[in-house]
């Protein structure tokens, strides 16, 4: 997330030392403008169409509504958490440390967010799913089925948003000048307490910005956890495909319209808690 | 005290550091590192803090071996606790001055990190700014503040990497002698690397002279500057006066050396374990502060004393407080010398100061008898 280009590009549409409105400006604003249109034209009609009808009160009790909405919350932060554990010590080692076949794993880790999702799904599935050859032994071994329950839900979204975080990470771990840690070492403070007060706290715009991109990533996600976990209302169902299922089958246009309504909503309330929550660290550094 | 012996294969060159420092009562407590940059002068400072493994050798600080590849010790920078200052002094930006300071004590109680935090803040003059954040400050107060939070963990040693580099000529002269001042009074031996000569002089009590990855010459600042044991010590140093002659006499008792030089001669003091035999190849050195000028060559001419040379003025430098003046060997008239062993164009570096520079009128005295005292002058064998 560029927090700094934001700031530094605050709209004031004039050039730096000029104060008349420039042909320069009109055009490089009248050409965005179609972009723009295109962008928020769709979201809105989708808000207008829904108040518009007055629908949004009937189906907030919908339970089919109420289930998504739980589980795409509960899942995203599962896999959120998921990658926040695993995904920082990674970020660490590929940002501090040269080994041997770096770089083909740094692109390996890069290729889940090129890859169309159902790529993850069939993957997800010949290797955890039932016949799966992990997900075999485990359900030989531990009695542990993963297909087609929550956690394959939480498993899809993983495999998906991860990277957005290990490589944000990473590079914000790069940007923290690794003398300030062997300064801090020979101050006598161990290693874990220089990682906590100094590597992360400086890392923490580009932590923050990885995160929303991975929770971004995670909430939107539909092909892989389709393939992979299915579409069991209250079990798998997240809100994308309920609104899929919507469409397609019983609910109609008016649930979609619903569902999607709310997850605008929710999505952009998040990203600008998180983007003022960057921006704040970001200044509080300066 | 510090003792190190220590060596680690590098990609241009093999670093041998080698030396012990023992800080002397009454002297500076500074040992200074000296060379150009990409010498191992970085790289023996970042081995002692234990943040660079050498390959093998010994370490030890004061008492306690930190290192020994034999023993299979290696102690951890948090368990060796010197003091480092690297060369950018890596402040935490985002913290303030007082939680800079305070980052290194750990585990004392509130009342007593206070103590020394405000203690540290006034021996650094930087009372008013402990809730500042380090890039609203100058450098030399960010240097300053560097410098405390490696005193507050109370270090038994103090590593200085080139700290007053990236500071303007003034700050950096009085940042020198503050720290001449506060190196005194807290009594830590201080390991201090530079490239800049007259800091390595005003500072050091002992000098290790570095040159692509070892010690040329390690000796007090008197036995360096005066006495270098090569040539490349001497130009390292500064030192252009380099003539090479050969050994005439010995007198009898070892004392003095009479060297011929192209078609002129001159006495050497000749110091205590140091021994010449005549038809050697050797050396002379002395600094360009030590050349006496005497009188205008168009003056009476002198006889029968020894050490004097004539030259020429052909270039000066104005440094302020003194001149630098390049001056060329003028020919003996007489000489019947062999084309061989006549004089071409030596040159001589001569400082002296502005107002002497005024007194003897030398922008327009241009020619000079000089004097070299045998004591002022340095012999090598080659």
């Amino acid at each position: 997330m560029e927090v700094k280009v934001t700031q530094s590009l605050k709209p004031r549409f004039k050039f730096p030392g000029q104060n008349r409105f420039s042909l320069n400006v009109f055009w490089l604003l009248a050409s965005g403008l179609v972009l723009i249109l295109f962008l928020v034209v769709p979201l809105l009609a989708i808000l207008g169409r829904t108040l518009a009808s007055n629908i949004l009160g009937e189906f907030l009790a919908d339970p089919v509504v109420i289930e998504a909405l739980r589980l795409s919350l509960i899942t995203t932060l599962l896999s959120l958490l998921l990658t926040v554990i695993f995904g920082t010590p990674l970020a660490y080692l590929l940002a501090r440390y040269q080994f041997p076949g770096k770089n083909v794993l740094d692109t390996l880790l890069d290729l889940p967010m090129v890859l169309p999702p159902s790529v993850a799904g069939v993957a997800l599935l010949i290797t955890l799913g039932r016949r799966g050859f992990v997900g075999e032994w485990l359900e030989r071994n531990f009695q542990i089925t993963l297909g087609f329950t929550t956690g394959a839900v939480v498993l899809a979204q993983l495999f998906v948003a991860a990277p957005f975080y290990i490589k944000s990470a990473k590079a914000g771990f790069e940007a923290v000048d690794s003398s300030l840690e062997t300064v801090a070492a020979t101050l006598g403070s161990s290693n874990w307490r220089n990682f906590c007060r100094i590597t992360v706290p400086l890392a923490l715009p580009a932590l923050l910005g990885g995160l929303v991109m991975t929770w971004a990533r995670a909430l939107g996600e539909f092909g892989a956890t389709i393939m992979f976990a299915g579409n069991f209302q209250g079990k798998t169902q997240t809100m994308p495909l309920a609104i899929y299922s919507a469409l397609e089958g019983s609910g109609g246009l008016n649930q979609a319209l619903a569902l999607s309504v709310i997850l605008v909503v929710v999505s952009f309330a998040v990203l600008l808690v998180f983007k003022s929550l960057a921006r704040y660290t970001t200044i509080n550094q300066e | 005290m510090l003792e190190i012996a220590i060596e680690k294969k590098l990609k241009n060159f093999e670093l041998q550091s080698c030396f012990e420092f023992r800080p002397e009562p009454g002297g500076n407590n500074v040992l200074v590192l000296f060379g150009p940059s990409g010498s191992g002068k970085s790289i023996t400072l970042k081995a002692i803090a234990g943040i660079f493994a050498p390959d093998s050798g010994r370490i030890v600080i004061g008492e306690k071996v930190v290192y020994d590849s034999q023993q299979k010790i290696n102690l951890k920078p948090q368990q060796r606790r010197v003091g480092y200052v690297p060369q950018n002094y890596a402040l935490f930006p985002h913290l303030n001055v007082a939680e800079n300071i305070s980052y290194g004590l750990i585990g004392l109680n509130r009342s007593e990190i206070v103590r020394r935090v405000k203690n540290l803040l006034e021996l650094m003059q930087l009372q008013d700014l402990e809730q500042r954040k380090p890039r609203q400050l100058s450098g030399g107060q960010q240097q300053r503040i560097a410098l405390a939070r490696a005193l507050a963990i109370e270090p038994p040693l103090l590593l200085l990497d080139e700290p007053f580099s990236a500071l303007d000529a003034n700050i950096r002269q009085q940042l020198r002698e503050e720290m001449l001042k506060l190196s005194r009074r807290l009594a830590i031996p201080i390991v201090f690397v530079t490239h800049d000569l007259d800091e390595a002089y005003v500072l050091a009590d002992r000098i290790a002279v570095y040159n692509q990855g070892k010690i040329l010459q390690y000796g007090s600042r008197h036995e360096i500057f005066y006495r270098p044991n090569s040539e490349d010590v001497a130009r390292l140093l500064g030192n252009r006066n380099l003539l090479s002659g050969e050994v005439l006499e010995v007198n009898s008792a070892q004392k003095q050396v009479l060297v011929q030089l192209a078609h002129f001669q001159l006495w050497v003091d000749v110091e205590a374990g140091q021994v010449f035999v005549p038809n050697s190849k050797v050396t002379l050195m002395f600094r360009p502060e030590r050349v006496q000028l005497l009188q205008p060559l168009d003056e009476v001419e002198l006889f029968g004393t020894t050490n004097y040379l004539k030259a020429g003025i052909i270039e000066e430098i104005g440094r302020g407080s003194t001149h630098l003046l390049k001056m060329r060997l003028l020919d003996e008239s007489t000489s019947d010398l062999p084309e061989t062993k006549k004089i071409g164009k030596i040159e001589l570096e001569i400082e002296v100061s502005s107002q002497l520079y005024d007194q003897l009128a030398l922008h327009k005295q241009r020619d000079w008898w000089l004097r070299i005292d045998a004591s002022q002058i340095h012999i090598i064998n080659q």
